[in-house]
Order: structure tokens, then C-alpha cells, then sequence
């Protein structure tokens, strides 16, 4: 850093004039300006073209009948480990005494967290006015949405006599029996279930101009009647667009509490009980943290190959998937604290419970998965202080990788370790799951993805109508990003 | 479109404290006399006197939180290159200021650690003085700590023997609290570790406060966006020491006056008080500021951001409390429901239920809707409500634990807070604020006058 002050101003960079931006250079950051989010030069027009082309395109690029053969099969193959599960029991799992939760419930954890993106992007962001949420709610979103799905499998999956899985809800029998509304788990049925409806409620309004859209571009009988029947007669109307961004502001400004609530209560989960490990009181944000950071990871993981796929480099810029890496680097570094405040604590409380779970994590049999989870969450992203690291496609998806690695980790270093050696160490004991554990979770991948794969075939990946208002000239005001001819300062200070 | 605008730049009038301050100083110090005069006559009163150390710990508590909620205020803008917060910056960097006169207020407290903290007297209490009005009685209050004796089952037997073996009360008080404390606690709550820790943090404080002070007031004179840059440069590095060294004086200064408990959630409460204290104190300082029709260049728009993240600070602020009370509560262990246990028996269980209503409910309710956050004067009425029951939290944060520690002592009953002088102590402590606030912000612009997005700011516009 130089320290002598230049008195002539550095030029602009290119693209900071506030019209269409012609080239693909937006990672520049100069406080007199904001970079464009929308380059390539794409206008209204293109940008409603190269979003609908995606799904209107008479057959998807050749990779992604790959990637949907390889979803399906394990989508297949978790069918087949299901059914294989109910026929036989839970003892087809590795569960077993004291390791009565393992990767059922690692992957719940999981696949929750990882659907946390979605919802923070599309309602603290926006909240937060971080318009470069706009090219990446849309499919951030229905990724969150699946996410949540393949998460609700598991609990209800793990209960042992699924014939009574009706029971997690609060249904009225004629036993008069009732779940126990005292236990986190319940609060979690419903964290989990008002989560999804609200999240899928939200994606779906967000969709209607843009199946609309679709809608009236679409040349075939039945593709006009399925996206006219979904777009719900959206008309464009300046009434329809005002109820649309009402009812958009009210449902992020109810999201809001969503996304932290519903980690929060899958903390509760375990911080309510009495065993080290579990046993913490910054659990909650300490989760949430964690949740968004898998979730951004995802999101990455996932928008990288679609970007390049399906020619959205323009929507999805390197300045997006930037921002995506700085929120990694963000969060990772709140976990890596909490990590830190959970280790001191242990500590300094003195307490020898609390101390033998955290140092038993590091240093006793599962010490390999406690490493890789630090590695992972709390090494790998450091890379991303680096400007020249965080943006380069191969780093950020190793990265990404590991994130999402990391994370599952972790759930399994709270779940597991702490399980195996709690109390009473006659009964200590060392997991190991099973092939059909193992497949059970690939096969849950298989159906995330042939479910992101068939939004990606038949809706837009991008929030057509909302990408279009970050476009320079959207605004008529004298100022955002200083377009117009600014007033005199005289006259606004007046 | 025509030639950007954004290159052009801006010149403002004088935007100066001076005159104002000038008024404002006779005021403050009436404040710090009528203060420092209630808490003497307070003192007067045997009893008082005994909370006068943990009154001043409220104080500087209250004070700190909002130093420290403005430090992370200005360090965060530069952190995500907020444009709408420039006009509002430089009244916060002011208060960030404040870090000189907080360190110079814990000085006193240094003296006050054997009142305060029973470890104090871990290392030293068998030779200490012997003089105390009431003989020790080993009984602990009904109402007490029931962890205590839960926790460790020799202490029933033990306090005969103890009160013999040790004149010092408050020796024996905490052994009761730990028979044994940990090598850990040893280590970590010793008088020295415990002066060079907090030490230690003030100084990062001081550099960071400075920092951005000194590069934001020298862009005023230079303008360009090299500074800005090295700003933003420096503001992870900052943040990230912010973060460590906040959590950390959390656990020093309110978490270890009960040795015994520990919540790995405490830092980020005492965090969320900071940073709502902080936003609050925003609102009055400009508010009072426009009052005497100084920076017209904020605008509802501003207060309106500054509202909503009061208000987010709230209910973060909640979610924090509501999740370490719960955690705890659920989890009924012995070791930790103490210390929530002394704050809904006695005169303590109305605090804890009215902090319910008055640090959440009744913000929340009056404060959603964008109607109060867009005019001043109602957001003003609403900040002043938030600074109140912030400091009504530290006192229920603070009081509970030497009203116990006197208690098992035997020295008096335990007591509902005593108002007065806690009053006395905000006006003196509140006077030397308001007047260093101002002492920081003379000499400078009360905007950064040449700030690159100075202009984003100008426009800023809610919709």
C-alpha cells in the first residue's frame, strides 16, 4: 500500500458509466461507483431470451442428460434403500447403542442447512437492498425448497415403525394420544414444515411473471395451458404489480425470522439435552451460521455448472458468484468462532464433562473427522481473502466442496462423537454405518438433483422480472448508482 | 445518459459541533455533579454503600456497550461498502471515540474487582483482613444459589469448618461457590491476567476507533478514494479483532462476577446490547444534532435505516436472550440454572418478566411499522425507551450477583435494585460521555465531506 495521497482521480472502470455494461469485467471495486450486475451488454430482450431460451430450447445440452441418468439412478437406488429399510428395520443402519442418531440424522441436519440459502437470499438480501441477489434467488431458491424435501425424508424415515410416521404431526386420534409438544423435536416438525410451505410460497410468487413469460412465448398447446394454469392470469398490470411487491415485501420481512428460526429450533434439537457436546447455549446462531455457509457453498456448487451450461455467464457474473464467496468467507469465519467459543468455554468452565467431549473431538478415535471438519470449514474458505482466488472457477468450486464436506462433517462430529462416549463409558462404543447408510445419503443427493435438474429444464433458472431491475436505466430517480445528472448539493441540502 | 456524475467532486458547507458543544458543556457537567453528588448522598447510607461498586459497573457497562455497538457500527460500513450510511458516519465514529474515556472509566473499577468478582480473592484470601461488621454466616440464602450446594455435596458439612479456618467472609464465599476451583479458573481469573486482558482489548479498541477516526477526518481535507480503499482494506482485519475482544470482554466483565457459570452465548449477548445501545444512541446524537440545525443532510431515509437496524438489533437481541434462558432453563443442570435461578426469585423475577415486555414486546409492537422509523422525533422517543431498558438489562446482568454474594454473607437482605443510585451514577458517568462525544467530534466535519459515496448517501431513498 502506497502512502503517499494521489491527488488526480484513478479513471472509472469500465462499466461504471451507468448504461448497458458491453464487457464482462465486474469485479472491480471503486468507491465512486457501483459495478454492473448485467453484462455482455444484454438488454430487456436478451435477457428475457437467453432466461427462456434455457427451458425452451428443444432438447437440454448433452451434460445434462448425463447428470440426469447418473440423479435418477441413485434417485432409483434411495427408492431401493428405503423400501429396503422398511421391509427390514432400522438395523440395516450402522445405528447402535450409545449411537442411537447417526447419519440419519447427520443428513437431516445437513440438508436442512444447506436449505438455508435460498430463503437469506431472497429475504435478508433483499431487505438488506443487495440487488445482486437477483440473479441467483430464483434457482438458489427451488435448491432450498428441494433441500428441505430431502431433509423431512429422514426423520421420517429414522422412526423405526414408519407406520407410525404419522405421528410426528399433531393429528387427532381416537387413542387421544398426542405428541409430546414439550419436546424439540415437535417444535421441529413444524419449524420444518413452516419453513418449506413458506419458502415454496415465496418461490412460487416470485415465479408468476416469469410463467407468464413463459407462458406467452410458449408455441406449443401444452405448454401455453401448463405455465397459463401456473402463471395464475398474471397480466403485467400495474395493480398486479403493486399487490406483487407488497406481498414480496411482507413474505421476506416474514422469511426473515424463518431463516434464523428454523436452524435455531434443529439446534434445540440437542442444545435442550444434558450431554457435552449438545449441551451449548450458542447453538442457535452458531447453527444458523453454519446453515448459511453450507447453503452458499451449494449454491455455488450448483450455479457454476449451470451457468456455463446453459450460457448465463452475463446473469450469473463472476461478481455474483464473488459476493457467494465472500459470505462463505464470512460465515466460515463465524463458525470457526464458535468452534473457538465452545473449546474456551469447556476450558475455562472447568467442567470435566465439557472438557472430555471436546478434547475426546480432537484428539480420541474420531480425531480424523474432527480435523477434516476444521480443514474444511475453517482453512479451506481462508483462500478466499485472496481476490484473485475468489474468483477463479476451479478454487471456488473446490472450495465449495469442501465447504459442503466440512459441514456434513460437522453434524457428524456433534452427533456422533458426542454420542459414543458419553457418561458411562461401559457403554462407549464406535459407529460405523453400513453400505445402506451410505447409499441411503448418495441416493438423497440423486433426488436433489434430478429435482434441480428438472427446474432447470422447464422454468427460468433466473428471476426474469427482477434481474431487469438492476439493469442501469430501470431507474428514473436522479441518483441510485449515479445515473441522471446529479441536483447540486445546495439544492438537496435546502 | 450524461458524463458520470459520481467523478465530480463534492463540497459541502461547514458542518461544525463547536458552537454547540460550547452550550452543550455546562450541561454535561451539571449531569456529572448532580450525578456525583446523588451518589454521595447514596453513599451516605451504610447499606447503599455496599452497592456502590456494582452500581459503577452498570454504568460503565451501559457506556462501554455503546462505544463498542458504534465501533462495530463504523467498522461494518466500510466492511460492505455501505453507500447509504455515509451522511451518519461520522457522528458514529464520534462515539466510537469514546474508548479513550472508557478506559480512563474502568481505571477505578481495577480497585473495585474484590467487591465485584469473588475470584478476586481466590489467590489472596487467607490473608485478608479479618474487619467485617456482621460475622460471617455460612447459611446460604433461601433463595440462593441452590447449585451451589447441589453441586458439590461436601459444602453442606463444610462451612463450620471453613468459617474457622478463614475470618474472610468473602473467602468463604467463594469457597461455597467452588470448593475447588479449577486449575482453568486459576489461571484465567487471577487479578493480573484479568488487568492485561482488558488491557489488551482497549488498546485494539483505541487503534481501531483511531484508525478509522483519523482516515475518515484527513479524507475531508484530501478527498479521492485511496483512503476509502485502505479502509476497507483494514476492515476485516478490524472486524474480526472487534469480534474476539468483544465476546471476550462480555465473559470478563459480566460473565465471570458468578466464577461458577459459564454460557458459550454470553458473548453474543452482551454483543447484541452493544449494538442495539449503539443504534439507539445514533438516533438521539443526530436527532439532537438536526435540532440545532446541524447535518440537514440526513434525511427520514437515514433514520429510517438506522431505525430498521435498531429494531433488528432488538429482536436479535431477544432471540439471543430467549435461546440462552431457554437452553438453560430446558436443560436443568445444576451448574448452570443458578445463575438464571437469582434472577426470578425475589425482587428479580419482575425485572426478568418486565425486560420480557420492555425490551421486546413493546419495541417490537411500537416499532415494525415504518410509520415511527421515518419520523425523529417518535424514533428519538424510541431510542431513548431502548437505551433505558438497556440499561435496566445490565443491571439485571450485574446487581443479582453481589446482592447474593452480600447475602450469603449475611450482610444485609437481599434487595430489590436501589433506582437512586444507579441514577446517580448514568447522570455522572452519562454527563462525561455526552461531553467527550462532543470534545471528539470538534475539529472535524459532522459528515465525511468527501467521502466517494457521499452522494449515494445524499439520495438515499427508501423503496
Amino acid at each position: 500500500m502506497s502512502t503517499s495521497m494521489s491527488t488526480t482521480a484513478p479513471p472509472l472502470p469500465p462499466g461504471a458509466d451507468g448504461t448497458i455494461c458491453g464487457v464482462d469485467q465486474n469485479t472491480w471495486d471503486d468507491p465512486r461507483a457501483r459495478a454492473p450486475l448485467i453484462t455482455g451488454g444484454l438488454g430487456y430482450p436478451e435477457i428475457t431470451d437467453t432466461v427462456c431460451g434455457v427451458a425452451e430450447a428443444p432438447r437440454p445440452p448433452r451434460a445434462w442428460y448425463i447428470a440426469f441418468g447418473v440423479s435418477a439412478t441413485l434417485t432409483a437406488i434411495l427408492g431401493c434403500m428405503i423400501a429396503y429399510l422398511f421391509f427390514t428395520g432400522v438395523g440395516v443402519w450402522g445405528n447402535t447403542n450409545p449411537v442411537f442418531w447417526a447419519w440419519d440424522i447427520v443428513n437431516f441436519v445437513w440438508w436442512v442447512g444447506i436449505g438455508h440459502a435460498g430463503t437469506l437470499i431472497s429475504a435478508i438480501l433483499f431487505l438488506f437492498r443487495q440487488k445482486w441477489r437477483t440473479g441467483i434467488n430464483r434457482a438458489a431458491e427451488a435448491m432450498t425448497i428441494f433441500a428441505v424435501i430431502c431433509a423431512g425424508m429422514f426423520p421420517g424415515i429414522h422412526i423405526g415403525r414408519v407406520w407410525m410416521a404419522y405421528y410426528l404431526f399433531p393429528i387427532p386420534n381416537q387413542m387421544d394420544v398426542w405428541p409430546q409438544f414439550r419436546s424439540p423435536l415437535m417444535w421441529d416438525v413444524f419449524a420444518v414444515n413452516t419453513y418449506l410451505t413458506v419458502s415454496a410460497l415465496f418461490w412460487y410468487m416470485g415465479l408468476l411473471p416469469d410463467l407468464a413469460t413463459m407462458r406467452d412465448r410458449a408455441t406449443s398447446r401444452v405448454k401455453q395451458i401448463a405455465y397459463g394454469i401456473f402463471a395464475l392470469g398474471w397480466r403485467g398490470s400495474n395493480r398486479g404489480w403493486h399487490r406483487y411487491e407488497r406481498a414480496y415485501l411482507i413474505l421476506a420481512a416474514l422469511s426473515t425470522p424463518l431463516v434464523l428460526s428454523v436452524h435455531s429450533v434443529v439446534s434445540f434439537d440437542f442444545a435442550t439435552s444434558q450431554l457435552p457436546g449438545w449441551h451449548t447455549t450458542i447453538f442457535p446462531p452458531y447453527f444458523v451460521a453454519g446453515a448459511i455457509f453450507s447453503g452458499f457453498a451449494m449454491v455455488v456448487t450448483l450455479l457454476v455448472p449451470v451457468r456455463a451450461l446453459f450460457g448465463l455467464k452475463h446473469l450469473i457474473t463472476m461478481r455474483h458468484l464473488e459476493n457467494m464467496n465472500k459470505i462463505i468467507l464470512v460465515t466460515g469465519c463465524m463458525v470457526g468462532f464458535a468452534y473457538g467459543t465452545e473449546f474456551f468455554i469447556a476450558w475455562y468452565s472447568g467442567n470435566p464433562f465439557e472438557g472430555f467431549a471436546f478434547l475426546a473431538r480432537a484428539r480420541a478415535h474420531y480425531a480424523w473427522s474432527y480435523w477434516t471438519m476444521i480443514f474444511c470449514n475453517v482453512v479451506a474458505p481462508q483462500l478466499f481473502w485472496f481476490k484473485s482466488l475468489r474468483t477463479s472457477i476451479p478454487v471456488m468450486i473446490v472450495v465449495a466442496i469442501f465447504v459442503n464436506i466440512g459441514m456434513w462433517f460437522e453434524r457428524f462430529v456433534i452427533i456422533v462423537t458426542s454420542l459414543s462416549a458419553d457418561f458411562l463409558p461401559a457403554a462407549w462404543d464406535y459407529y460405523s454405518p453400513t453400505w445402506v447408510d451410505m447409499l441411503t445419503f448418495l441416493g438423497s443427493m440423486g433426488l436433489f438433483m434430478t429435482l434441480f435438474l428438472l427446474f432447470c429444464r422447464y422454468l427460468p433458472v433466473v428471476a426474469i422480472a427482477e434481474v431487469k431491475a438492476v439493469l442501469p436505466h430501470h431507474h428514473h430517480h436522479p441518483h441510485p448508482e449515479g445515473h441522471g445528472t446529479p441536483k447540486p448539493v445546495s439544492e438537496v441540502t435546502t | 445518459m450524461g458524463a458520470p456524475a459520481t467523478t465530480q467532486e463534492i463540497t459541502l458547507g461547514e458542518r461544525r459541533i463547536e458552537a454547540y458543544a460550547a452550550r452543550l458543556g455546562p450541561k454535561a457537567f451539571t449531569a456529572l455533579f448532580a450525578g456525583a453528588l446523588l451518589v454521595a448522598l447514596c453513599a451516605l447510607k451504610p447499606a447503599w454503600r455496599e452497592r456502590l461498586e456494582a452500581s459503577y459497573l452498570v454504568a460503565f457497562c451501559f457506556f462501554l456497550s455503546i462505544t463498542l455497538g458504534a465501533l462495530f457500527f463504523v467498522v461494518i460500513q466500510h466492511l460492505v461498502k455501505a453507500g447509504w450510511s455515509v451522511v451518519v458516519r461520522r457522528v458514529a465514529e464520534g462515539l466510537s471515540l469514546n474508548v479513550g474515556l472508557c478506559l480512563v472509566l474502568f481505571l477505578p473499577l481495577l480497585g473495585m474487582t474484590g467487591a465485584l468478582y469473588p475470584w478476586a480473592h481466590w489467590a489472596h484470601g487467607d490473608h485478608a483482613p479479618a474487619a467485617h461488621d456482621t460475622p460471617p454466616t455460612p447459611h446460604v440464602g433461601p433463595g440462593g444459589t441452590p447449585h451451589d450446594r447441589q453441586h458439590s455435596p461436601g459444602v453442606e458439612a463444610a462451612p463450620g469448618v471453613l468459617t474457622q479456618s478463614s475470618p474472610d467472609g468473602r473467602a468463604i464465599q467463594a469457597e461455597l461457590v467452588h470448593p475447588h476451583p479449577s486449575p482453568s479458573k486459576h489461571t484465567y481469573l487471577s487479578f493480573p491476567f484479568f488487568a492485561v486482558r482488558l488491557g489488551l482489548y482497549f488498546v485494539i479498541w483505541w487503534l481501531i476507533a483511531n484508525y478509522f477516526w483519523a482516515k475518515s477526518v484527513a479524507q475531508d481535507a484530501v478527498g479521492g478514494i485511496e483512503l476509502t480503499n485502505r479502509m476497507q482494506w483494514w476492515s476485516p482485519a478490524a472486524m474480526i479483532a472487534f469480534a474476539i475482544t468483544c465476546a471476550l470482554s462480555g465473559f470478563d466483565l459480566l460473565m465471570t462476577m458468578d466464577p461458577g457459570w459459564y454460557s458459550t452465548m454470553f458473548g453474543v449477548y452482551w454483543f447484541a446490547g452493544c449494538a442495539v445501545s449503539a443504534m439507539a444512541s445514533l438516533v438521539l446524537c443526530l436527532f439532537a444534532l438536526q435540532r440545532q440545525g446541524l447535518i440537514k443532510e440526513v434525511t427520514p431515509e437515514h433514520y429510517h435505516d438506522v431505525g430498521k437496524l435498531m429494531f433488528a438489533f432488538v429482536v436479535f437481541w431477544a432471540y439471543i436472550a430467549f435461546s440462552q434462558f431457554m437452553l438453560i432453563w430446558y436443560g436443568n443442570i445444576p451448574e448452570e440454572v443458578g445463575w438464571y435461578q437469582r434472577r426470578v426469585t425475589g425482587g428479580w423475577l419482575g425485572v426478568s418478566v418486565w425486560l420480557l415486555l420492555g425490551h421486546f414486546v413493546i419495541p417490537f409492537l411500537c416499532m415494525i411499522s415504518r410509520y415511527p422509523k421515518r419520523r425523529p422525533g417518535l424514533l428519538a422517543l424510541g431510542a431513548m425507551w431502548v437505551l433505558f431498558v438497556h440499561y435496566v438489562d445490565l443491571m439485571w446482568l450485574v446487581l443479582p450477583q453481589p446482592e447474593d454474594f452480600l447475602a450469603e454473607l449475611g450482610r444485609g437482605p437481599r434487595r430489590s435494585p436501589v433506582p437512586l443510585l444507579d441514577l446517580g451514577f448514568f447522570l455522572a458517568l452519562g454527563g462525561l460521555f455526552v461531553w467527550n462525544t462532543a470534545r471528539n467530534l470538534k475539529g472535524a466535519s459532522l459528515i465525511p465531506e468527501r467521502d466517494p459515496r457521499l452522494r449515494d448517501s445524499l439520495h438515499h431513498e427508501n423503496f
